[in-house]
Parts: C-alpha cells; structure tokens; sequence
C-alpha cells in the first residue's frame, strides 16, 4: 500500500490500533479519535457568536467550561434536516483540542471501535474536495464505509501537537 | 529538565541581573568596598557551581571574572569603565551559554580565548590594555530584549578546563564534602580525583565527566553514567553546600521557599475566583432569605474566601522593580554609545503587581526608556546650551491609585514637538493637512502611538527598529490598560501607564442587542444614557454615522448590532427604547447602542477559543450564575470598528490628570432639586438613574410608589413644593439599602463630577450633610439615610436592624482624618442601628475611648496625619482596659489591593474599603458577633 505524504499521520503506524468514536450524521458514518474525547452531550442552549466563522455555532457551558460548538453540517456541506423535530434530536460530542473544547453535533453517536491504521485506506480520488480536506481515510466495514475525521483539520487549527503523537 | 540544574539556571539569571545593578553602581562609586566584595561573591557563587556542574565554559569565564575583583578588592586595581565595560561583555557572554543550557542542556559551543585573555591581561595588567573590541560595549540588544547570543556561532570549543593547580586543588576540595552530603558513595570517585591532581587534561575530563552524574541526582530518571543514585532529596542540600559559607544564610532562606510551578498557581487563582463568585452567589440569595441559621457559618465562608483570595493574589505579586532590573544597564549603555550623560531614578520598585501582567509590561518599559535616552534626552552639549544640566535625568516611577498600578516614564528632555508630529503624520498619510490643524495639541500627541509612525529623523542603532510605539500601546492595552502622554516642549515628556491590580475578577455590565446578552467591563463604562423617547437625548446623524449631543458635546456612536452585523439600526424610524453605554478608552470617549441594560455582575473571564480569538470586538467570555455563557465585549475593538482611536479631548485628559494627582477622590451625580443650588450625591450610592413614566405613578397609603423590577419602589420628592409633572416622564435617582427601594425625584440631571474627598463640609441640616465646592460651585450634599427614613417612615420600628436594637452597647468609634467620611459613614451605621462616635486622628481616637468606656468597636482610617490606624491600633492593645476592642481598618479605594495596605491591616479584626460603605454595617455586625462568641 502507498501513502500519500499529506496524510501520513495515521497510517505511518501500520501495525497500531487506535480507538475511533463511531457516528452518524446525515446517514454517514464517520470516525473520530478518541484520544481527544471528552463527553457527549443533549441538546442544550447555545450563545451565538456575532461575527464568527460560518463554521461556529457558538458557546455553550459544560461544567463550568467553555465549549465552542461547531457545525459539522457547514463543514461538510450537508443540508439542516427539514424537520424542526429532526433538529432538535442531536447529539454533541465534546472533544478537547490543545486543551480547549469543541463539540460537534451528530445525529446518532454509537460506540468506541479498534482500528488498525492499516485497515484505513486512502480516500477515493471523486471525494469532494470539502471532505478530503477534513478526512484522513476511509475504514471499510462489513456492510458499509467510515470516513475518518482529524478533528484539526475539521478545526483548521495547526496540528503539531497531533503529529507529535505518532 | 533536571531539577539542579533547573535551580542553577534561576539562581545564576537573578545572580546576574543584580550584577548588572551592581556593575552600574560600581562605575559610579568605584570604591565601595561593600558593592565590590558583593560582586566577588556573586562570581565566586557562579564560578563555584559552574565547576560543580561540569560547566566549564562558563567556570572559566567566571573564575577569570572572580580574579579580577579579588584584585580589586584587594586594592591592587582599580575600577575603570573599561573594567566595567569588559566584564559586561563577559556577563553576555554567560547569559548566552546560559540561553543555550535552558534550550540544549549543554554548554554552546565557543571560543572565549580572546575574552579569558583580556580578562587575565585585565586583572594581570592593573591599568589594563584591553584588546579594541573591549572598549566598545557588547552589541546593543535589540528593541525587544531578545538574549543576544555572542560568539555562539563559532566552529571550535578550546580545550578550556582549568589548567592551573589552584583550581584542581579547589574542585578537589568540593567535591568529596559534596559527596559526604549527598552520602553518595564515594568509592569510586574519588580515585579519580586523587589521581587528577596532576593537571593530566585526560584525567581532569574524567573527573568532569564523573562528577556530572551528581547533576543529574535531582531527575527523575536514572543518569547514564552506572554508578549509584542517591534519593533525590539530598540534592538540594548539596548543591548549596557548595556555594559555600557565605550563602548559609541564603540557604536557609531556600528551606522556607519552594519554587511553585506557575500552573498550579494560574489553577489556584482561577479557583479562588470561581469561589468569590460562588460566594457572591450565596450571600445575594442568603439577603433575601431570613433563616439565619446559615448566617453564621455563611460569614465565616465569607471572610475566608476573602482572605484565600487575597492569600492567592499574593502568591502571584511581584514587585515592580523586576521588570526593572536590567533598565540600569541598558541605560548606561546607551548612555555610551549615544555620548549622552544620563541618570536613570527609579521609585516605587516595591509596588507589586500580578507577574503576569508584569510580564507584559517589561518590554514596553524597555522599549519606552530607550526611547527616551534616545529621543527625549538631548546630548550634554545641548543641554548645557539650553541651560540645563549636563546629565539628563529619566525617572521611573510606579504606585498605586483607584484600583490601578500607575508607572511613570519621565524625562527632562526636548519634550515632543506636535508641529514636528502634525508634519510627519501628515506626510505619513495618518491625517490630513486640514485635519490636523484643527486638531488640539493632545490629539496630535496621541499620533506617535499609530502604527508606522516613528519620530526619529534618523535610525539610530538604540531605538527606531520598526518597533514602535504602536506595539508599546498594543502590549498595554491587551492587559486591559491605558497609556498617556503628556509633553512640554523643552521641559521633557512623561508616559503614564495605567493598569489594574489583576485580571482574575472583573465587574461587567450586561447589555443587550437584539435579545442577546453582552457583557461591557465595567472599567471602560462612563455612564448610561437612555435616548430616542427622550426628548433631551436624540440620537442624530452626520452622513450615516450616529452622534448624540452629551452635555454639549458631540460623543461618537457605535451600534452594538451593526458592529456585530447583525441588525442595523434604523435611527430616524426606530422608536424603540435605545440605550447608549458611554465608553471611554483612554482619554477617547464614544457610546455604543444597545436594546437593553441589565445589573453589573462580578465575573471570572474566560478565554475564547482559538477558533474566535481573531475577532477585535471579544475579550472573552464568561459563564452567569444562571449558567448561561455571555461573550464580552472589548472596548478597544468595538472603539476600532468605528475606525478612528486616535482623536481623543482635551477636556477629559485634563481632568483624568487631576484625578491621578489627587490622593482620594469620588464620583458625584450633580443634579437639580428644590432652590438653586446643586445638589450632589455620591456616585456609589445610586444603583440606577431611571426615567418614570408618570402615569405608572400609584398611591400606597397616600405615599407616591411605581412598581419598579418586580418590587414596590417609593418615591420620594426631595422639595415638598415641587410637582411632579402630569404627564410624560419624571426622572429619579434609584437607590436601595438592603430590601429597600427608593426613587429619589430630581429635577434635572446635570453631571458627573469627580471632586477629592478631603474637603471639609460646611453647615448641614436635615436631609444636607452639608455644603462642598465641586468644580467651582457650592453644592448641597444630601444626607440619603435622611430620605430612607423619611420613605419608610412606618417601618421604621422593625426596619431598624433586628439583630441589633439601639443602644449604648453598640456604640461604634469612626476615626478618619476626612471631614467628609466623617459626615458620610456614621449614617449608614446609624442606619443599621448603631450609634456612632467620630475622632480625626488616633490621638483623639484615645480621648475619645478614655471618656467613653462603652464603645464596642473602632473602625479607624489607616493614613492619617499624627496618629494613624495602626499606632492607634498597637496603642489600645497595650492598654488592658482597651485590648478587647474589635478594630476594623478602613482602606481608602486607593490602597485597596495593595499588598502593603493586606500587611498593614493584617492585626485588624477586620477590613473594609471605604468605597464599599454598604459593606461595612455588614462587617461591624460580624465582627462585633465574633467577639460576642469569644
């Protein structure tokens, strides 16, 4: 298998398995780090933040912290559901990045799986661009594909600390 | 890193900064023989512990360094500028190995033979001929402070372990009583050591190579080298014992030190905040409840959180003066190089401050007394021709004064000339040609602190690296404080830094636009005007942009929903309710709109993160007791957003100026009521000033109410004679004392004024404490508790504090050297149903409790001319019939914080500042219950 350079950050170790949170936004299944996993979270207020990134959804207070909330669905350019009842049913995971937290909302969050950073493979070429930007590699199930996300990338923040871990 | 050599990098940084003092000292006074043989020590300390390391590099520079003062101490040389000069170079040349240690672990690479060479010939010579590149100082570093590495780039590192036999016989004879300490053993060292007196460079390594384990006996993990690890704990003991005798007393300083790593400090901090808060929480919930089965306990957690806060607070001060350390220096230098003669006086280095933000202002500091060696300070030639004396002066000053830190940077130069700056900031396209001849003298001035713009004609190698004074403000302003400049041509400039004590906790007003909540520090907020309904406040418009005329001037506007982009804002339409926040920045004022204003509220900042710390208008956020989160909002961004900081007015400088100058001064609402006099009120009395709408107005036994935020507010008409009007609005000032609201009926507002408090106040009847001059009028002050009583005149009886009836045994002693707290604190104590007695000063403090034995409790002012609080305090507790008295001190605003005054104090019983009267009714109950209870 060849590796392009840019993403080499997972599958450098081919051999190690890392955790990876399962879940699903808009019928897709997606995998994140659990390394930077804080907490799960109902829907709850949120304080917009005039003047912010589209991809910013605003403040909200977990336990006396303050977590900055973004929208996956800007980010991966998938549309609010239509249903005002489909959008209240989120779910937010929180992660913390460089010890600041961020939470994401997810339709469903389901479980914590092992991974082999040699069972991601490359994402396929036709990716739109707005994905292959934030994803790391596809994981291939059984009956179905994960997409990988590097929560920095999705964050836009400079991974230094992430590539360090390798 | 390694914990001995961690404390060996801290100790040899603050070992040489006060070298660098000291060499200064030394050049002026070249015979002292107390700064001569402290400086010895120093390099003797440095020199020590370098060869004990395996340091040899910097044990070599240092030992020469050492010899070189011996022979002065000894008289057999004598102090020159080139000595001086010389050993300044050596102390950079150490300062870069010692950069290069924290970053590698490792001694840099160089070669210091042509530096050890002058330093031998040096202290050899006598009247040394030192090499050309001696009698020019080291490089000047540039503007910022960056560690300027020297020599660090050569290819070759010199052989340079000690050759001579004193030196062995000196590691010799520390190393093995290091070993004893440490009870290391010894065995297999010491060998090498017997065998290495004979000066066998082979040999010499080895021991070098041996002895370095002992460095690393403080780590964690185990040395490379395989011999035994003793338990770390003995490193520390080791380590010191080799500094030698001289620093026993040092030593034992170390054993009541720990270092602490700042984070768990930073934690401790942000936790005592968390705390007050919570604190703030309860005892506003506790108020309205009347179970007092909490109360007890409740001031109990209230005094202590208090003191942990303050406990917490001191950990993290630090004077002043450490931001100043290396001014001396840098001073002389340039100094040197620019041929001027300057003398640099430094005052207030005590005056301590939170380290982070003395962090912030060390380079600005730098970077503004370099600036005024270079600008401000003319060349002695100049000087002398314009009557002055040769040697310029720069003063440093620092204080504090209303909550803040206040630093002075003076110099009795040129002073700035505006023509020169009104040119150069029309050439540089800041303004134009018109524009700035319209502007005044300060507002030109205040152009030096643009981006890009830099006064000197010609770039010297000092200042003028493209660093301006644009960053100096930025740095200032990113702690929240404000910089100021007042110049007078010929006579010399002074900067006025201004910042708060600490960042931790902040009072903030919430307001709102278009139903969200914002927070506005406290700090920034002048006054709040509600405008469009009223006809005396239209907001206006030039060309789009929103003005409102204040007391005949044209402030600026900002909508808070236009800076946000989200609404605009219809002025001509628009009939809604719209309230301006009048905000100031420096000496620049201008109000941002908002929908709604809500209470202030004590909050904890929180940083925003990284995804939102690019946007000007936030600080940060916090969390509110309701749980919600709140963004706030930062003044200077919200300032920029209208694209024009700089002009400021003139008026408000001259009267911040004042304001600085005097020692205790107070806010007054001046408005008009009754006859023709003023009448003035202390600001912090009046919770709000609110616009009635009259027919909201009810009658409640035949007394005039108005529903007022859920509660029944009275209302209260100072002149009988006047009548409210039938229609329209009616405004009043809002105040409160505990559950109590009363709307106190004015005629017309007329100003905020800002007046010292030492003035005496003259006559005084019912309802006037009596008369003072503000700003060049008479003006009544009122007597507030006279109104409340006069409002709740039927409840009286039961109003009257129950947990304390009037009586002889709560009679209360108030000493205070101004007239004014002495008219104005009894009737908040009488209020709360205590009888006071006043003295002026401690001495007649002790008349007054000889002749009157009942008093149970003294609340006393600490700076008073005679006898102040604290002889006052350590008199009565000499004296058996006076020693039970509780003492409460009362701190003027001034002092508040500081941790001088947290000292002073800390015999009292209790502390309250002045400022926080609504406090202190409180605080004398507690206390006097404490004493009941003991």
């Amino acid at each position: 298998m060849t590796f392009s350079a840019n993403h080499s950050s997972v599958r450098n170790t081919n051999d190690v398995r890392r955790e990876y949170i399962k879940m699903r936004l808009d019928g897709q299944l997606f995998g994140m780090d659990v390394m930077q996993f804080e907490d799960i979270l109902l829907p709850q207020a949120i304080t917009p933040v005039p003047l912010s990134s589209p991809k910013v959804l605003g403040v909200l207070n977990l336990r006396g912290r303050i977590v900055t909330a973004i929208d996956l669905r800007e980010i991966l350019d998938i549309p609010m559901p239509t249903s005002s009842a489909d959008k209240e049913k989120y779910r937010s995971v929180v992660v913390s990045v460089d010890d600041e937290l961020y939470s994401f909302h997810l339709d469903q969050v389901s479980e914590v799986i092992n991974i082999a950073a040699k069972d991601i493979a490359e994402n396929p070429e036709n990716l739109s661009e707005r994905w292959k930007d934030v994803s790391l590699g596809v994981h291939t199930l059984k009956n179905e594909l994960m997409v990988i996300l590097d929560v920095y990338k999705l964050l836009g923040l400079k991974s230094a600390k992430h590539e360090g871990k390798q | 890193m390694d914990e001995l050599l961690e404390d060996f990098l801290v100790e040899t940084r603050e070992g040489l900064s006060e070298l660098d003092n000291d060499l200064v000292a030394l050049e002026r006074n070249p015979k002292d023989p107390d700064i001569i043989s402290k400086i010895f020590r120093v390099m003797h300390t440095i020199k020590g512990t370098c060869g004990f390391l395996g340091l040899s590099r910097l044990e070599s520079i240092a030992h020469k360094g050492e010899d070189i003062f011996d022979k002065i101490r000894d008289g057999e040389l004598t102090v020159t500028p080139e000595t001086i000069s010389l050993v300044f170079e050596s102390l950079d040349v150490i300062n870069s190995i010692l950069s290069h240690i924290e970053t590698h672990e490792t001694e840099s690479q160089g070669d210091d033979t042509d530096l050890i060479a002058r330093l031998k010939a040096c202290a050899a010579g006598g009247a040394a001929t030192p090499a050309p590149q001696a009698v020019t100082p080291p490089p000047p570093s540039p503007p910022m402070e960056e560690p300027v590495s020297i020599h660090a780039s050569e290819k070759n590192k010199v052989d340079v372990i000690p050759q001579d036999n004193a030196d062995l016989q000196r590691i010799f004879d520390e190393t093995p009583s290091l070993v004893d300490v440490g009870q290391y053993n010894a065995a297999p060292t010491t060998p090498a050591l017997t065998s290495s007196g004979n000066g066998d460079n082979a040999a010499l390594q080895k021991l070098f190579d041996e002895t370095k384990p002992l460095v690393d006996m403080g780590s964690p993990t185990p040395p490379t080298a395989p011999t035994s690890t003793p338990s770390p704990a003995k490193a520390g003991p080791a380590a010191e014992h080799t500094e030698g005798d001289h620093d026993k007393k040092a030593a034992a300083h170390a054993n009541q030190t720990i270092r602490v790593n700042l984070d768990i400090l930073e934690d401790l901090m942000q936790k005592a905040s968390e705390l007050v808060l919570t604190r703030n929480q309860l005892m506003q919930i506790m108020r309205k409840s009347t179970d007092s089965s909490f109360n007890a306990a409740l001031q109990r957690l209230n005094s202590i959180t208090t003191e942990l806060q303050e406990g917490v607070m001191k950990t993290r001060m630090q004077p002043v003066g450490n931001a100043w350390t290396k001014l001396p220096r840098l001073v002389r230098n340039l100094a040197v190089d620019l041929g001027k003669k300057i003398e640099l006086k430094m005052e207030g280095e005590e005056t301590e401050l939170d380290r982070h933000l003395l962090e912030q202002i060390t380079d600005p500091l730098t970077h503004m007394v370099r600036n005024s060696g270079d600008h401000g300070l003319e060349t002695p030639e100049k000087r002398l021709a314009a009557g002055k004396p040769e040697t310029g002066t720069i003063e440093l000053k620092a204080y504090h004064g209303g909550g803040y830190i206040i630093i002075e940077i003076s110099d009795d130069g040129n002073g700035i000339n505006p023509e020169i700056i009104r040119k150069k900031a029309v050439e540089k396209k800041l303004t134009t040609e018109a524009d700035s001849l319209a502007m005044s003298e300060a507002q030109i001035l205040q152009f030096i602190f643009a981006p890009g713009f830099s006064t000197a004609a010609a770039i010297t190698s000092v200042s003028g690296r493209g660093v301006g004074m644009d960053v100096v403000k930025n740095n200032i302003e990113s702690i929240s404080g404000t910089v100021d400049l007042k110049s007078v041509v010929g006579k010399g400039s002074t900067f006025t830094i201004k910042i708060p004590l600490t960042l931790a906790i902040m009072p903030i007003l919430q307001v709102a636009s278009k139903k969200q909540k914002f927070a506005i520090p406290q700090i920034n907020v002048m006054e709040i005007v509600k405008a469009n309904k009223n006809p005396a406040f239209v907001i206006e418009q030039i060309h789009g942009k929103p003005v409102l005329r204040l007391r005949n001037k044209l402030l600026p506007l900002i909508s808070l929903s236009e800076a946000l982009k989200t609404g605009n804002c219809d002025y001509d339409n628009d009939t809604s309710p719209k309230f301006v926040v009048v905000c100031e920045i420096g000496t620049y004022h201008f109000g941002v709109i908002v929908d709604e204003v809500f209470e202030t509220e004590e909050i904890v900042v929180k940083p925003v993160s990284h995804l939102l710390k690019g946007i000007d208008i936030y600080s940060g956020c916090t969390i509110l007791g309701d749980g919600s989160v709140i963004l706030i909002l930062d003044p200077n961004g919200l300032a920029k957003t209208t694209g024009e900081v700089i002009a400021g007015s003139r008026k408000s400088s001259h009267t911040r100026g004042q304001a600085l100058d005097t020692v205790e001064t107070a806010s007054f609402i001046v408005f008009k009521a009754g006859d023709a006099t003023p009448k003035v009120i202390p600001l912090e009395l009046i919770s709000r000033l609110e616009e009635v709408d009259v027919s909201k107005i009810e009658y409640s036994h035949g007394k005039p109410v108005v529903q007022y935020r859920g509660d029944l507010m009275r209302i209260v008409k100072i002149d009988e004679n006047y009548e409210i009007p039938k229609e329209g609005i009616q405004e009043m000032l809002v105040l409160t004392n505990n559950d109590k609201i009363m709307g106190l009926v004015v005629e017309n507002i007329l100003d905020i004024a800002k007046c010292p408090m030492d003035k005496d106040l003259s006559g005084g009847n019912d309802g006037f404490l009596g008369s003072m001059v503000i700003n060049g009028k008479t003006c009544d002050v009122l007597d507030v508790t006279y109104y409340f009583d006069r409002a709740f005149d039927d409840l009286a009886q039961e109003e009257a504090n129950p947990q304390v009836s009037r009586s002889p045994s709560n009679t209360l002693l108030l000493v205070d050297d101004s007239p004014f707290f002495r008219k104005f604190i009894p009737p908040e104590l009488k209020a709360a149903g205590y009888t006071v007695l006043t003295a002026a000063n401690g001495q007649e403090a002790l008349t007054v409790l000889g002749q009157n034995r009942h008093i149970t409790a003294v609340i006393t002012d600490l700076n008073m001319p005679g006898m102040g609080g604290n002889e006052l305090l350590a008199k009565c507790k000499a004296d058996p019939t006076l020693k039970h008295l509780p003492f409460i001190a009362l701190s003027s605003s001034i002092e508040e914080d500081s941790e001088k005054s947290m000292e002073d104090t800390d015999a009292f019983d209790a502390c309250v500042s002045k400022t926080n009267h609504k406090a202190l009714a409180d605080i004398v109950r507690s206390v006097l219950e404490k004493e009941k209870v003991a």
